[in-house]
């Protein structure tokens, strides 16, 4: 039995989110919502917001007040999940546990041991990648249930088709973890989906129809996910099966660990330096504090491309908050040069990523970029990591062997800046023209809106798509065509004979395909001039070709009948039992076709049945 | 009215539980914008003997802040929503608790005059949980750090 709800989950390095659709009528009209995640934000507040922030806090006896973490599903949690865990661990670091999903990618670590957090003090209790990342589904799950209500209706989300996201970078191993974490989770009815094919869906959601004029078949999308901590390539190959587009991952690259958190730090260390250079002193608390506003001036200085420069203002600490106060500002050639050029430089596609020579000692940890030029990293996924693929014989390449996409999908948090799109863009275009390839247009870039929520959006798009008839790559009908029939009933004086409704044509036919009316044949008047009387509706999308209507309501509206006359020879105002077939073409149109019994003679009447405002 | 202490953790019937679930309140405000604006940092600091240019750059920093905290737990709205210096009418049975009248204060309503302050009303009230026990003498925890 289909589940009342489809609902996609993006387990985020940095946050999680949480879509969903209900299982209704057609895809085209699928609504998606996100979902609000209640959280604590604050000791004794309880707050709902759209992302889960991917963070675990681990608290011991002195941290909060008793009672003062109560969820409504739980008083006495035993683990701070969401904002107050992140902002509680820029406090108490040694008790938070932050980017799990990178340890659970992390084929040198024990990622089921209780290694987490990264050497925590002995005392702090531990907990393995595998079990935090159930942890947070568990909190999902549990505030689902809250809301949607466990009470046996079917609406628990253990009971729903859930589309749960991995990078497409994971292993055979992290991805057999997520699945564990989410059976562990109580999630049983599970399938794992790639996230920069969800970001595609997302994408594809929010054109409505027009997808169709942007992509078709033998396009290859470069997926271009940037987020708070981490950075992902994938290529995307769109072909058909079945008329259903098909999206076939053809590369992937590594996962990167690189990400805005990264460009954010960068900033404040440059204010940082230039207030000490001021003479003023910052301390590990204040460059926290430093780091938060560098990321809301970074965002307004991008929002607002004629701003020059954006101050930022350090509070004194303590009693001398007036008194300690320090001002600096950041200026936008500081912002271009810092992430502009520091992160996305304009390089040749045979520039690498640099590692730097090693220390003979090295702290034992997640592997960060020693490289933070996203461009560069680049370079190497289209160049080197793209010969190691499976699929690289179909993948378009130019006279270096360089993957030259057709077009440049992005995905996460850093993306939003317009600035970095245009550079990546640039970039990108420079080595494809050098390869022979026209350069990507606008029209080449798909911009999803809601960067934060996409994934998840795209998966439960998805998951609905899946469910029915796929995404069509055709179009189809957008609604109900049928044609009027006169009842064969004795004459009333001063009565029109009653119409009855003939479905020719049903919501979502295909361009391209045909439909023959079951069964029945019906008079044609040929010979002299006769009405044919077209009707629609939008309302009624579960009619079947041949389903005769007498009643219908206000949920059928007439169109502008035909007059026409259909000439048979020797024939003069007769009636001739037919047979009919209706055929939308892709131009258009809908004919319906009119054979005789004997099969001699056929007639067609033709009806155009494009939209406004397509082309 | 009498100035009430606030008292420590202790079981309150009635009326007295009532007064000092207010005062816990108005307590909470002050925690909140203390928390999330530092106010009373700023309130309770001598401000005297700095340069208006560092005040100022302070002052935007904790008004920003603090106007979060109102748009997240009380939100005010005007009493009187035209423009100031603009001709409002007051309309007959207007409560005086909500608009004052100055000037020439004389005749019945409904009277014509000129609006000089638009008045603050609280629209909606979404305040967290009261903290437990001694936690709602609170206004900002001591912080210690732990080397």
């Amino acid at each position: 039995m289909d589940s009342e709800f489809i609902v996609g989950i993006d387990l985020g390095t940095t946050n999680s989110a949480l879509a969903y659709c209900e299982k209704a009528d057609g895809l085209e009209s699928a609504r998606i919502e996100v979902d609000g995640i209640p959280q604590i934000v604050n000791p004794n507040e309880v707050a709902e917001r759209t992302l889960l922030p991917s963070f675990l806090y681990i608290p011991g006896d002195l941290d909060f007040p008793k009672g003062s973490l109560s969820l409504p599903w739980d008083a006495a949690p035993e683990f701070v999940i969401g904002e107050l865990a992140r902002k509680r661990g820029a406090e108490s670091p040694g008790r938070l546990v932050a980017s799990a999903k990178s340890w659970l990618s992390y084929a040198a670590a024990n990622r089921t041991a209780p290694i987490l957090p990264w050497q925590a003090p002995q005392e702090v209790r531990k907990l393995s990648p595998l079990e935090v990342s159930s942890r947070y589904l568990q909190h999902l799950r549990t505030a689902w249930d809250a809301h949607h209500g466990a009470d046996g209706k079917g609406h628990s989300l253990a009971e729903q088709d859930v589309l749960l996201t991995v990078p497409a970078s994971f292993d055979e191993e992290a991805r057999e973890l997520t699945r564990r974490a989410a059976e562990q989770a109580g999630l049983q009815r599970v399938t794992l989906l790639e996230e920069p094919q969800a970001a595609f869906y997302a994408w594809l959601e929010s054109q409505g129809d027009a997808w169709r004029k942007r992509i078709k078949v033998g396009d290859l999308v470069l997926v271009c996910d940037v987020g708070g901590g981490t950075t992902d390539f994938s290529l995307i190959a769109l072909s058909e099966e079945n008329g259903d587009l098909a999206l076939k991952r053809v590369a992937v690259g590594e996962h990167i660990l690189l990400g805005g958190d990264n460009m954010d730090l960068a900033l404040a260390r440059l204010l940082q330096q230039k207030l000490e250079a001021d003479s003023h002193r910052i301390d590990t608390y204040q460059l926290q504090v430093l780091w938060h506003h560098c990321r809301s001036a970074k965002e307004h200085l991008f929002e607002h491309p004629k701003t020059q420069k954006q101050d930022v203002t350090l509070l004194g600490k303590g009693r001398k908050l007036v008194g300690g106060t320090i001002k600096t500002e950041l200026l936008r050639e500081e912002l271009n040069r810092v992430l502009v050029e520091g992160f996305f430089p304009k390089v040749g596609s045979d520039e690498m990523p640099v590692r730097q020579r090693r220390i003979g000692f090295q702290e034992l940890g997640l592997p960060y970029a020693a490289d933070a030029a996203v461009t560069r990293h680049l370079a190497r996924f289209l160049s080197q990591q793209v010969k190691n693929s499976p699929e690289a014989g179909s993948i378009r390449r130019g006279r270096s062997g360089l993957a030259c996409p057709t077009h440049v999908l992005f995905n996460g948090g850093v993306m939003k800046a317009e600035v970095l799109r245009k550079r990546l863009v640039e970039v990108l275009n420079s080595w494809v023209t050098d390869e022979g390839f026209d350069a990507l247009g606008a029209a080449n870039v798909l911009d999803a809106p809601d960067l934060e929520h996409a994934v998840a959006r795209g998966a439960a798009y998805y998951g609905r798509a899946r469910r029915g008839h796929g995404v069509r790559i055709r179009s189809g009908v957008s609604r109900t065509y049928y044609i009027g029939i006169e009842s064969a009933m004795p004459a009333v004086p001063g009565m029109e004979a009653p119409l009855k409704a003939l479905c020719v044509a049903p919501f979502g036919m295909e361009e391209g395909t045909e439909a023959v009316v079951p069964d029945r044949e019906f008079g044609l008047v040929v010979g002299e001039p006769a009405e044919f009387r077209f009707l629609s509706s939008t309302i009624r999308k579960q009619d079947h070709v041949g389903d005769l209507l007498e009643d219908w309501g206000g949920e059928i509206e007439e169109l502008s009948p035909l007059e026409v006359t259909l000439t048979l020879e020797g024939q003069q105002g007769s009636v001739l039992p037919v047979r009919l077939e209706s055929r939308v073409t892709e131009i258009g149109t809908l004919e319906l076709w009119c054979a005789s019994r004997d099969g001699a003679n056929r007639w067609k009447l033709e009806l155009n049945i494009r939209e406004k405002g397509e082309a | 009215m009498a100035a009430t202490r606030v008292p420590a953790a202790t079981e309150k019937s009635g009326a007295d539980a009532s007064d000092s679930a207010a005062l816990d309140r108005a307590v909470q405000m002050l925690a909140l914008l203390q928390r999330d604006g530092r106010l009373v940092d700023f309130l309770e600091e001598d401000v005297s003997s700095y340069p208006d240019g560092q005040l100022g750059a302070a002052v935007r920093s904790i008004h920003s802040s603090c106007r979060q905290v109102l748009e997240r737990y009380i939100k005010l709205e005007p009493v009187l929503s035209s423009e100031e210096d603009h001709p409002v009418t007051v309309p007959l049975g207007f409560d005086p608790a909500a608009i004052k009248l100055i000037g020439s204060v004389t005749g019945q309503p409904p009277i014509r005059g000129l609006l000089r302050h638009r008045g603050w009303r609280v629209s909606q009230v979404t305040l967290p949980s009261l903290p437990q026990g001694s936690g709602r003498a609170i206004v900002a925890p001591a912080e210690v750090e732990v080397v």
